[in-house]
């Protein structure tokens, strides 16, 4: 009977009602899509961090090295000597290093020269095809062979540097061997080849001028001819052998108290630990993040607002009725529990609207970004959401808590005299 | 039964009523009367426990209602004495016949479809069941509040100026109702009005001054 009454009670002003939960349920959808973005984004950061506790690069800034050789979102800081680099491989302290030569774009894709090591770091797994062996055989990212079609035994030509509009490198095609799965980090986006077949690309524009021209008109006996060169001996050309950055994992955790400042102090290199960096750019960027959502949180303390004010408008409008319950039987708790009961009603199916309304925002920007990027967001509950039922309860609580309280301490017969 | 021993109530200290003793027996009608500003209606909050008198005692089928506490006086009211107020009020959002049943409910008891059938059947509301209590018109509801209060078969019903604003004809109705509705569960009637036209029919009666 209580239970009825007090859905009814809710009913009976359908648009007061409706007005709190709305508030509600935009206030919870804003919060909770900004938690799930902000879960799903440092789940992605930390996924591409896998395993790697330092990395080093040519000497500029250490957030821009990060970026760039972690994340691909920015330019490289330049390049760094085999020769160093060799000297980093005698280092004890040192695990496993992961190299990375920067080489040319399909279409805006970046071509990446490394070893399989790269791909085990995020344990990605073979679509079909094999892993690149030789010089111009190339495994794709997920996102790139089902954006741009790619499937294995394609061939294509890349364009210098990291812009997509620069100058083509038709004469030396390459040959996709293989196709990722998604893994949901960098991998997706990136095609992948030996280091050799990037120092390759780039020996060419600098070599003799007279090759080059005999290229344009045998091209397909040059081809040939020239992959065989390579395969056998690319040791003795005198390619610029030079690294863009090297992925490095420890073989002690200490070492990364001591190791990145030996390198930075006593060599052209530079160490960066990414973590740090990232914390750093975290930031900066948390900001605008609590800005949205201290207006989420406004809109939820206005919808508490609401509440209290539906709430204690209907107690009023209500008092000879709850006068009439007492008349009945019925008990002060009893009166203050039917009030807190439609505050906590309102709260509940405003949250539920809200976490409805939040995952319609989650798939409306995962379709929207989705034709871009592989952003795996789940659906499933962000840990911190687990925070927002019971912050939004307290809320609607609070608000009520006055009514209920009046209608504990209704005074019947003066609200009965009082005609 | 009910009674009542040297009652007064003091509104605020300086405003003192005293009421003469009185007894109602089972199956038997009372009439209290007097002018408007008597104190008629705060003596129905005394007797059915809203308020607690300054001196003297109110007893129900025995109970001292000063010795209850707060929620065991809400729910030896809503078992033992039906009040039928001057105005009608009703939970707005449910229909007529959840607020009778509710009265059941909020006194702790089982509503019996059965008698809820004969009651309202009785007292001619029963096509209204499902109607809202805003869409009746005074007259029906005064009657859902007729049988709002006898539904717990009280031991005492108390009706508060049941006829002042009713014509000859109604006023009569209304009277041979609470008769009917006293002889359901034998119940003690007390009506308190300043009607003169109710001492007609109810001759037992005490004037308050």
């Amino acid at each position: 009977m209580m239970r009825r009454i007090i859905f009814s009670n809710l009913l009976h002003r359908p648009l007061s009602t409706l007005l709190s939960v709305i508030l509600l349920a935009f206030g919870t959808a804003i919060i909770s899509l900004l938690l799930v973005l902000n879960h799903a984004f440092q789940q992605k950061m930390d996924r591409d961090l896998q395993d790697i506790d330092l990395v080093i690069g040519a000497k500029g800034s250490p957030l821009q090295l990060v970026l760039s050789a972690v994340y691909h979102l920015d330019a490289p800081t330049g390049n760094i000597p085999m020769s160093e680099v060799k000297k980093l491989q005698a280092n004890k302290q040192i695990k496993k290093i992961t190299p990375l030569a920067y080489g040319d774009n399909y279409q805006g894709y970046r071509i990446l020269g490394t070893d399989h090591s790269y791909i085990e770091k995020y344990r990605a797994t073979l679509r079909d095809g094999s892993l690149f062996e030789k010089d111009f055989e190339v495994v794709v990212g997920a996102d790139i062979a089902r954006l741009k079609n790619l499937k294995t035994g394609d061939t294509f030509v890349g364009t210098h540097g990291s812009d997509a509009r620069a100058h083509a490198h038709e004469e030396h095609p390459y040959k996709v061997v293989g196709v990722l799965r998604p893994s949901g980090t960098v991998l997706d986006q990136l095609v992948l080849c030996t280091t050799h077949t990037v120092w390759a690309i780039h020996h060419h524009p600098e070599e003799d001028h007279q090759e080059e021209h005999d290229h344009d008109h045998e091209d397909s006996h040059h081809d040939h001819d020239h992959e065989h060169d390579h395969d056998h001996q690319a040791a003795d050309t005198q390619e610029p052998q030079e690294l863009t950055a090297l992925l490095v994992q420890l073989r002690n955790p200490m070492a990364l108290l001591t190791l990145p400042r030996t390198i930075n102090e006593n060599s052209t290199l530079q160490a960066a630990v990414p973590s740090l960096e990232i914390n750093r750019l975290a930031n900066l960027t948390g900001i605008g993040t609590s800005l949205l959502q201290g207006i989420a949180w406004g809109i939820i303390l206005i919808s508490a607002l609401s509440i209290f004010i539906t709430i204690f408008g209907r107690i009023r409008d209500r008092q000879y009725e709850m006068a009439v319950i007492r008349l009945m039987g019925g008990s002060r708790i009893q009166l203050a529990f039917m009030t807190l009961t439609e505050a906590w009603l309102i709260a509940g199916i405003g949250y539920l609207a809200g976490l409805v309304l939040s995952r319609a925002g989650l798939y409306i920007l995962q379709s929207q970004v989705g034709s871009g990027q592989t952003w795996p967001i789940s659906y499933n509950f962000a840990p911190p959401e687990y925070y927002l039922f019971p912050a939004v309860l307290l809320l609607s609580t609070l608000s009520a808590l006055i009514p209920a309280i009046q209608a504990f301490r209704i005074n019947i017969s003066k609200t009965l005299s009082n005609e | 039964m009910i009674s009542t021993e040297r009652l007064a109530y003091a509104y605020n200290g300086n405003r003192i009523f005293r009421y003469p003793d009185l007894h109602c027996r089972q199956g038997e009608k009372l009439l209290i009367h007097g002018r408007s500003g008597s104190g008629k209606t705060t003596l129905l909050h005394l007797l059915s426990g809203v308020l607690q008198p300054t001196e003297g005692v109110v007893s129900v089928n025995g109970q001292d209602l000063g010795k209850l506490s707060d929620a065991a006086m809400d729910r030896f009211r809503g078992q033992h004495i039906g009040i039928i107020p001057q105005k009608f009020h009703f939970i707005a959002s449910v229909s007529v016949e959840d607020n009778i049943r509710a009265a059941a409910y909020f006194a702790g008891k089982k509503s019996d479809p059965g008698s809820l059938t004969q009651i309202t059947d009785t007292l001619g509301i029963g096509h209204l069941l499902k109607r809202k209590p805003a869409s009746l018109s005074l007259g029906e509801q005064q009657r859902v509040c007729i049988a709002r209060a006898i539904i717990n078969a009280p031991a005492v019903l108390l009706a508060d100026e049941p006829t002042s604003s009713l014509d000859d004809d109604n006023c009569k109705e209304v009277l041979e109702l609470l008769d009917a509705a006293c002889h359901f569960h034998r119940s003690a009637l007390i009506i308190v009005t300043h009607d003169d036209r109710v001492k007609a029919t109810i001759t037992q009666n005490i004037l308050l001054s």
